[in-house]
C-alpha cells in the first residue's frame, strides 16, 4: 500500500490548496473571507473589514436555516449587541448577505482557547508552580466579570465551556458564542427543532451543562445554570481533569451530572488549597440555590482567594453534599463496606445514641444525620476503591486513604462533623493496626475540636480521650494518665463527668491504670464511667465496655472466676447488640477465653478462641489486630494444654504479624515474643529462651515506655527459664532481685510481687535452702490463702512445700494439724 | 468545535442508538462530507439536503446493529455504502415518476450497492481526504494564534506569495517558511490521529 496522503507534503498541500476553493460566501463590505470552524449555530469565517483593514470573525447561518435557528441567530445579536464588556466579545456589524442569510461581525480574538494556555500546561505539569495556579484563577475571574456583565442584564450564556472562552493577544480572556444565550427578559423561544436538521443542533457541549439543563429543566436555567459551568472549567483547568467520571453515551453523561458528586480537585490535585476546592464545589452544587447566584459572587469569591482572605463559599455546610454524595449508593454496598459498617458501628451508634437521649430530639436527629453521612460516606469511599490489591485488608486501606483525602476536602467547614468522622477513622485505623494514621487524625480531631468548642466541652474531652486511646494501643501508658487524669479531675469539678463523651475519658483512663497496674485507681476510673447514662444501646455499648474492664480489674487482682463471669455477660451483650462477627464481640471473647483459661478451663478457653479466630481472619484479614490478638492467644493455650506442635507455628505468625503492624518495641509483640521464648523453653531450647528474653528485657530497659509490670514478668521468666535450664542458683539470685524489684515498683499487694514470692519460696526449698525459704514460704502461703483460698492449687502446692520446709528444719510440729498432709 | 469526543466513543455512542447529543455530532462531522459527495452526484442545494437526510435516517436504522471491531476503514466503507445507496435511490426515483419522489423515508427492500462505480470511488476518497482536512484544520485552529494561521492558509492556498507576508508582517520569509512547515507537520500528526482512531 503507498505511502498515506497526508504524509507526503505535495498531497497534503494539494488537498490544503482545494479546501480554498471551497464555496466561501459573499458578505458586502468583507473580503478575503475563510473557514474558521463551526458548529450547530452556524459558520464563523475570518475575513477583512474593506473599509477598515481589520481583520474580524464573520458568522454566518448555513445555507438551510431553519426558523428557530434563525430566531436564535438574531436574538444573539441583540443580545451581543447590548453586551458591551472587556472580557465579552464585541461585536462589530451584522446584517444579511445577498441571499437574505443573516450574519454578524465580531471582534476576531486572536489566541487560543483558555484550556490551551501555556499557564494551563505549566500547572498541569508542575505541581508546585502556584504561580500559574493563581494566574488561572485570575483569568477565570475576569471570564466571571464578563459572564457577570450579562447576569446583569438578565442575559444567560447557558453554553459555557473552555472552547468559548479564548485568551485575546494581550492576555485578556474573551467570552465568545452567546449563540445559545436564553435572554430572561424575553419570551422563551422555541428550541426543539423538527425534523432530521434537528441532529444538527448541538445544543451546548453536554459535558459542561448544569444539572438543571441535563435534566431538560429548560425553565430552571438561569445564571446558577452558568456559575456551575464555570465551575466545570475551573475544575478542568485547575484539577486537570473533569469533575465526574468519564461516561459513555450521552445518557450517562447527563445521569453523571445530575446525580454522582464532584469527585474532589484535591484527589486530582494534591496542590489545591482548601479554598479554591471550597469555591468549585460551591459552583458545583446540584441545587441552584445551593450555589453562588451569579457569576459576580464567583468573580468575588476568585478574588478574595487571591488577596488571600476569607471567601463566602466558607461556613456553607457541606454535611448536606455529603449525604447526597453518599445517599446513591446505598444498594450497591460492597463487603468490604458490610466489615466497615461493622468496624465503626459500635461507636458511632453509640455516639449518635447518647446524644439522642441527651439533648433531646432535636439533636438526635442531627446526630443522627450526621452518622449516616459518616457512614454513607465510608461505604460510597469503599465502593468506589479499587479491588486489585492484595486482601482484604489492602482494600480497605486503599479506601480508607481515599476517604482521608475527601475529608480534607469535604469537611473543613463543619468542624462538628469532621471531628466525628475523624474520631470514626481513628477506630478504623486502629482496627486495621494503622496506628500512625490513628494518631494523626486523632491528633487533628483533638486540635479541631478544642479550637471549634473550647476545652470544657464534652467534645473536646471526647477527642482528647480518643487520642489518648491511640497512645494507649501504642503502649504509651504514662502519656494516657498524665493526660486524662487532669481531664477527669476538670470534668468532675464542671460535674460533666457523667455525660456520654466525657465517659470515655474514663474509660480510657481506667485502661491506662490497668496496664501500668493500678488496679484501684484503673476500677474507680471505671465506676465512673459505670454511672455514664444516654440512650438505650449507648448504654449498652458503655456497659460491656466497663463490664470488659471491671473483669480486667478482676483479673488484676486474681479473681479470674469473676472476670469470666462478667465477660460472659459482656459477651452477650455484644452478640445481641454487634453482631456475633463484630469485632469488638471477637475481642470480647478472646478476653472471655483468657479468664477462662485463667481459672483452669484452658481447653475450654482454646475452643472459643478457635473459632473466633476462624471469623477473624475470614471477616477482618490475616494482620487486623483481634486477629493477631485471637491468634496470640490461642498459641498460649495450646502451650497450657502442650500442643506444642501447634502453638509454636500459631506464635510465630502472630510475632511476624504483630512485628509488622505494631513495631518491635510494642509492648503486645514483647508479649508474643515473650510467649514464644516460653514455648522454646518447653521444647529444650533453653538458651535460645533466655537469649530471646534478655532480648526483650533490653527492649524494655531501653524504650522506657514498657510498663514496670512487663519489664519485671520479663525479667521473672528470664528466671524461670534459667531454673528449667538447671540454673537453679542464677534463677534464685535472679528471682530474688525480681521480687525486691517488684515490691518496689508495684507494691507488695501486686499479684506478681506474690507470684515471685511464692516461686522464690519453692525454688529456695528445691535448692534446700530452708532457712531461707520459711519466711518466704510462709508470707506466701498467708497471702495464697487470703487471695485465693486454702484449698487452691497454688495454696496447697505452696503450703505443701513450706511443711517440707518446717521439717526439713526439725520443726514439723510447727504444721497445723489439719492441714492436709503431704503429696 | 465537534471535538467532544473521539471518533471511536462516538460509534459506541451512536449504535446504541438513543444518543440523541452523539448524533448531533455525527452530523455535524460528516455533514459538509455527504453534502459534497451528493453535490458532485448532481445533487445541490435541496436536493442535497434530501440525500444528507435520507443517509442519515439510513444510518440512524442501520448503527444501532453497527458492531465497530477497530477493522479499518470500516466505518468509512459503512458510511461510503449508504450513502451510494441513498443516491442510487435518489436517481431512481428522479427517472420515472418524480412526483412520487418523497423525502419520507419508509422502509423498503434495497438493492444493495450494486455494482462498484469507479467514478464514485474517487469522489468519495477526495471527499474524504477534505472531511479529514476539514477536522485537522479546525483542531489546529484552536491550537494556535490565529495570525499563524492566516500564514499557513495564505500561504499553502496560494492567496499570498511568502515574501508578501514576511514584509506585511515584518518577518523573514524563512520564519515564514519555518510556521508553514512546522503547521504542516502539525497538520499531519492530527490527520494520523484522526486516521488512527477513526480504524
Amino acid at each position: 500500500m503507498s505511502e498515506p496522503w497526508y504524509l507526503d507534503d505535495n498531497a497534503l498541500e494539494r488537498e490544503l490548496a482545494e479546501a480554498a476553493g471551497a464555496d466561501l460566501p459573499a458578505v458586502a463590505g468583507y473580503t478575503d473571507l475563510r473557514e474558521l470552524g463551526r458548529g450547530g449555530q452556524g459558520i464563523v469565517y475570518t475575513g477583512r473589514q474593506t473599509t477598515t483593514g481589520r481583520t474580524v470573525a464573520i458568522k454566518l447561518l448555513p445555507a438551510r436555516a431553519a426558523g428557530a435557528r434563525q430566531a436564535r441567530f438574531e436574538r444573539e445579536l441583540d443580545l451581543l449587541a447590548r453586551l458591551s464588556h472587556r472580557n465579552v466579545v464585541g461585536i462589530v456589524d451584522s446584517g444579511a448577505t445577498a441571499d437574505g442569510r443573516p450574519f454578524l461581525v465580531m471582534e476576531l480574538v486572536d489566541g487560543p482557547t483558555i484550556d490551551r494556555m501555556p499557564d494551563v500546561a505549566t500547572w498541569a505539569a508542575d505541581r508546585g508552580d502556584v504561580a500559574a495556579r493563581d494566574r488561572i484563577v485570575g483569568l477565570m475571574a475576569q471570564v466571571c466579570d464578563g459572564v457577570a456583565c450579562a447576569h446583569r442584564r438578565g442575559i444567560v450564556h447557558r453554553d459555557l465551556k473552555p472552547g468559548n472562552v479564548r485568551i485575546d493577544h494581550d492576555g485578556t480572556p474573551k467570552v465568545l458564542d452567546f449563540g445559545l444565550a436564553k435572554d430572561l427578559g424575553g419570551a422563551l423561544d422555541d428550541l426543539t427543532l423538527g425534523g432530521a436538521s434537528a441532529a444538527a443542533v448541538f445544543l451546548g457541549s453536554v459535558q459542561w451543562c448544569s444539572p438543571e439543563q441535563a435534566r431538560g429543566e429548560v425553565d430552571e436555567v438561569d445564571s446558577r445554570s452558568d456559575v456551575w459551568s464555570l465551575g466545570m472549567i475551573l475544575y478542568r483547568l485547575l484539577a486537570d481533569a473533569m469533575p465526574f467520571p468519564p461516561a459513555t453515551g450521552l445518557h450517562a453523561t447527563l445521569a453523571a451530572i445530575v446525580d454522582l458528586p464532584a469527585t474532589p480537585m484535591r484527589q486530582h490535585r494534591r496542590a489545591i488549597p482548601t479554598d479554591l476546592e471550597t469555591i468549585v464545589r460551591h459552583c458545583l452544587e446540584k441545587r441552584a440555590d445551593d450555589r453562588y447566584q451569579n457569576a459576580a459572587e464567583l468573580a468575588a469569591d476568585l478574588r478574595a482567594y487571591l488577596a488571600g482572605e476569607p471567601i463566602t463559599a466558607r461556613g456553607h455546610s457541606t454535611l448536606y453534599v455529603l449525604r447526597k454524595t453518599a445517599a446513591r449508593h446505598r444498594g450497591a454496598v460492597v463487603f468490604a463496606a458490610l466489615l466497615l459498617v461493622s468496624l465503626v458501628a459500635g461507636l458511632w451508634l453509640s455516639l449518635s445514641l447518647w446524644r439522642r437521649s441527651e439533648d433531646g430530639r432535636q439533636r438526635a436527629v442531627v446526630a443522627q444525620r450526621r452518622a449516616e453521612a459518616a457512614m454513607d460516606f465510608f461505604a460510597d469511599s469503599l465502593g468506589a476503591a479499587s479491588p486489585n490489591r492484595q486482601g482484604p485488608d489492602a482494600k480497605v486501606l486503599d479506601l480508607l486513604r481515599q476517604t482521608d483525602l475527601g475529608l480534607e476536602a469535604n469537611l473543613v467547614d463543619d468542624p462538628d462533623a469532621r471531628g466525628f468522622i475523624l474520631a470514626r477513622l481513628t477506630d478504623l485505623y486502629v482496627g486495621l493496626s494503622q496506628i500512625a494514621d490513628a494518631e494523626r487524625t486523632a491528633t487533628v480531631a483533638a486540635e479541631l475540636t478544642e479550637r471549634s468548642f473550647g476545652p470544657d466541652s464534652p467534645a473536646t474531652f471526647f477527642a482528647k480521650a480518643n487520642l489518648a486511646r491511640v497512645h494507649h494501643v501504642q503502649g504509651r501508658y504514662r502519656e494516657v494518665t498524665a493526660a486524662l487524669a487532669p481531664l477527669a479531675t476538670r470534668a468532675c469539678e464542671l460535674g460533666i463527668e457523667h455525660e456520654p463523651e466525657v465517659g470515655h475519658v474514663f474509660i480510657v483512663l481506667g485502661l491506662g491504670h490497668l496496664r501500668l497496674g493500678e488496679a484501684d485507681a484503673a476500677e474507680r476510673a471505671f465506676r465512673v464511667a459505670e454511672q455514664v447514662r444516654g440512650g438505650d444501646l449507648g448504654e449498652m455499648q458503655m456497659r460491656a465496655a466497663v463490664g470488659e474492664n471491671l473483669a480486667a480489674v478482676d483479673a488484676m487482682r486474681g479473681d479470674n472466676k469473676s472476670a469470666a463471669a462478667r465477660m460472659r455477660d459482656v459477651v452477650a451483650l455484644r452478640e445481641a447488640h454487634a453482631g456475633p462477627e463484630n469485632s469488638s464481640t471477637l475481642d470480647s471473647i478472646a478476653n472471655l477465653a483468657y479468664y477462662l483459661a485463667e481459672s483452669g478451663d484452658v481447653a475450654g478457653a482454646e475452643g472459643k478462641v478457635a473459632a473466633a479466630l476462624a471469623i477473624a481472619r475470614r471477616r477482618l484479614g490475616q494482620r487486623a489486630l483481634t486477629t493477631l490478638h485471637l491468634l496470640n492467644n490461642q498459641a498460649q493455650y495450646l502451650h497450657r494444654l502442650q500442643q506444642l506442635d501447634r502453638a509454636i507455628p500459631a506464635a510465630e505468625e502472630c510475632l511476624a504479624g504483630r512485628s509488622a503492624v505494631l513495631g518491635e518495641g510494642h509492648p503486645h509483640t514483647l508479649v508474643t515474643r515473650n510467649n514464644l521464648a516460653m514455648m522454646r523453653l518447653d521444647r529444650g531450647d533453653v538458651d535460645g529462651a533466655i537469649a530471646e528474653l534478655e532480648g526483650i528485657a533490653a527492649i524494655h530497659r531501653r524504650a522506657g515506655n514498657g510498663t514496670a509490670l512487663d519489664f519485671l514478668g520479663t525479667r521473672n521468666n528470664i528466671a524461670r527459664a534459667k531454673k528449667q535450664g538447671g540454673r537453679l542458683a542464677d534463677a534464685i539470685v535472679d528471682m530474688a532481685a525480681v521480687l525486691t524489684d517488684c515490691e518496689t515498683m508495684l507494691g507488695a499487694d501486686h499479684w506478681l510481687t506474690k507470684a515471685c514470692r511464692a516461686t522464690l519460696g519453692l525454688w529456695l526449698c528445691t535448692a534446700e535452702r530452708h532457712a531461707e525459704a520459711l519466711p518466704v514460704l510462709q508470707r506466701s502461703v498467708t497471702e495464697l490463702t487470703a487471695d485465693r483460698g486454702a484449698t487452691h492449687a497454688d495454696t496447697r502446692a505452696v503450703r505443701t512445700r513450706l511443711h517440707d520446709t518446717l521439717r526439713a528444719l526439725g520443726r514439723g510440729d510447727e504444721i497445723p494439724p489439719e492441714a492436709p498432709s503431704a503429696r | 468545535m465537534h471535538s467532544l469526543s473521539t471518533h471511536q466513543s462516538l460509534l459506541a455512542r451512536l449504535s446504541r442508538g438513543d444518543d440523541q447529543a452523539a448524533w448531533s455530532e455525527c452530523f455535524a462531522r460528516y455533514r459538509d462530507l455527504i453534502l459534497a459527495v451528493a453535490r458532485r452526484r448532481g445533487f445541490a442545494g435541496a436536493d442535497g439536503d434530501d440525500v444528507l437526510q435520507d443517509v442519515f435516517v439510513e444510518l440512524g436504522k442501520a448503527l444501532p446493529r453497527f458492531q465497530y471491531d477497530r477493522e479499518r476503514g470500516r466505518f468509512r466503507g459503512f458510511l461510503k455504502t449508504i450513502t451510494v445507496r441513498m443516491i442510487g435511490r435518489r436517481l431512481r426515483q428522479r427517472g420515472p415518476d418524480p412526483a412520487a419522489g418523497t423525502t419520507q423515508a419508509t422502509p423498503e427492500a434495497d438493492e444493495g450497492p450494486g455494482a462498484p462505480d469507479p467514478e464514485f470511488e474517487a469522489t468519495w476518497e477526495a471527499e474524504w481526504r477534505q472531511y479529514h482536512l476539514r477536522q485537522a484544520m479546525a483542531t489546529l485552529r484552536n491550537e494556535v494564534r490565529a495570525s499563524d494561521m492566516r500564514v499557513f492558509e495564505d500561504v499553502t492556498q496560494g492567496r499570498r506569495e511568502p515574501g508578501q507576508i514576511a514584509a506585511e508582517l515584518g518577518l523573514t520569509v524563512n520564519a515564514i517558511h519555518q510556521t508553514k512547515s512546522r503547521m504542516l507537520k502539525r497538520l499531519r500528526e492530527l490527520i494520523a490521529a484522526q486516521v488512527l482512531d477513526e480504524g
